[in-house]
């Protein structure tokens, strides 16, 4: 029985090379699993914070129709023909005591047809800008709807 | 549950930063090619205007007015749009002006036309509704056109407006016919003819104007 007793209490105390290095691996996944749902949780409040609109245009077949819809639900650019163009506004003001790094994401048929005035910049404290989502009907486009997507993130500018 | 409140908390910092949809827009009609042409000569094209299908559409009873704008600035010149964007291009032809007008080596001319505007005129249909107001051609380059569409006018909707945009050449110093104050009066009564002679160096140059259709404004449907 006694070697048993010495053998417990080298457990307790300094314990085997074996162990000690469990005991490290665990503290190293601990610290890993941390950062692993402090980004996960930085990501997705970013997702959830970010402001997504829809973007949509009815591609005419007639030349030279401006249809207008100035509605502010979504990033509807209306009705227009071939080779016409529209801008559309968003925007932006940071109220917060940082600077914000804005990036907007298009996606979607419609995202090769819009242009940003900016995109992946820094949004100082107090600083206002208008977004400027300009969209070019190519000559080849087909008349009929397309739709897609434009998400505004901001993440907070830690460098 | 610790994390709910520091959610909250960085949510809440990051939505700091405010983005919303401004009702204004911008649309630029089709590049209107008037080629070359000749002094006192007088061409027309035409701009429809129109509320779109999904403002239309029978659901949407929110808005029912459209208030907008023929803006116009000197056009800058391709590079140039290329190099700083179209907006930054259109407003630096605006806010600056060559040091000589006469001149068509003025460094301003290497980034912007040499304005049309002055001698474009927009006139409007009066139907269904007069309720928009056009420009003469030979008038100053900050008047704007101003049109009003409407979804819930009674018999029909004031859904679109024709606008007839109208070049008026102008004619270059010493060149000018003997009937060009008739031909600047016929058309503006109100133009001094002798204001918008250009300088004979301008000869053989292209001019440009840039034209485009913004709303400035959405409204109820009144009653």
């Amino acid at each position: 029985m006694e070697p048993t007793v010495i053998a417990g209490k080298e457990a307790a105390g300094k314990g085997t090379p074996a162990q000690k290095s469990r005991k490290k691996m665990s503290k190293v996944k601990l610290i890993g699993l941390i950062i692993v749902l402090v980004v996960i949780w930085f990501l997705a409040i970013q997702i959830m914070a970010a402001e997504t609109y829809q973007m949509v245009v009815v591609v005419k077949e007639e030349e030279n129709i401006m249809g207008v819809n100035p509605l502010a639900e979504s990033l509807d650019f209306g009705d227009l023909s071939r080779n016409l163009g529209s801008t559309r506004i968003v925007t932006l003001n940071n109220s917060s005591g940082g600077g914000r790094y804005i990036l907007v994401w298009k996606r979607g048929e419609i995202g090769d047809m819009v242009t940003l005035n900016k995109n992946n910049f820094v949004l100082k404290p107090g600083e206002e800008i208008k977004l400027e989502f300009t969209i070019q009907i190519p000559p080849s486009a087909e008349p009929r709807q397309y739709k897609g997507k434009a998400t505004i993130f901001r993440w907070p500018k830690f460098w | 549950m610790a994390t709910v409140p520091l959610f909250a908390a960085f949510e809440a910092h990051v939505i700091n930063v405010t983005a919303h949809i401004e009702n204004a827009l911008w649309v630029s009609p089709e590049a209107i090619e008037f080629g070359t042409v000749f002094p006192q000569e007088y061409l027309k094209k035409i701009a429809f205007v129109r509320l779109s299908e999904s403002f239309m559409a029978d659901d949407q009873i929110r808005v029912g007015i459209v208030d907008y704008v023929i803006n116009q600035k000197p056009k800058p010149r391709p590079e140039f749009e290329i190099e700083i964007g179209i907006s930054e291009a259109r407003t630096w032809c605006h806010d600056n002006g060559p040091s000589d007008a006469g001149n068509p080596n003025d460094s301003y001319y290497d980034d912007c036309y040499p304005s049309l505007c002055p001698y474009l005129s927009k006139t409007v249909d009066a139907f269904p509704f007069d309720n928009d107001t056009g420009v003469l051609a030979f008038h100053n380059p900050g008047v704007q056109a101003v049109g009003r569409l409407e979804k819930f006018t009674a018999p029909f909707p004031d859904d679109g407006d024709y606008w007839t945009i109208d070049l008026a050449v102008p004619c270059f110093e010493g060149y000018c016919a003997q009937d060009w104050a008739t031909f600047v009066t016929g058309i503006n009564p109100n133009a001094d003819p002798a204001e918008f002679i250009l300088p004979k160096e301008m000869e053989h140059e292209t001019f440009g104007c840039d034209l485009w259709f913004e709303v400035t404004g959405i409204s109820a449907p009144v009653d």
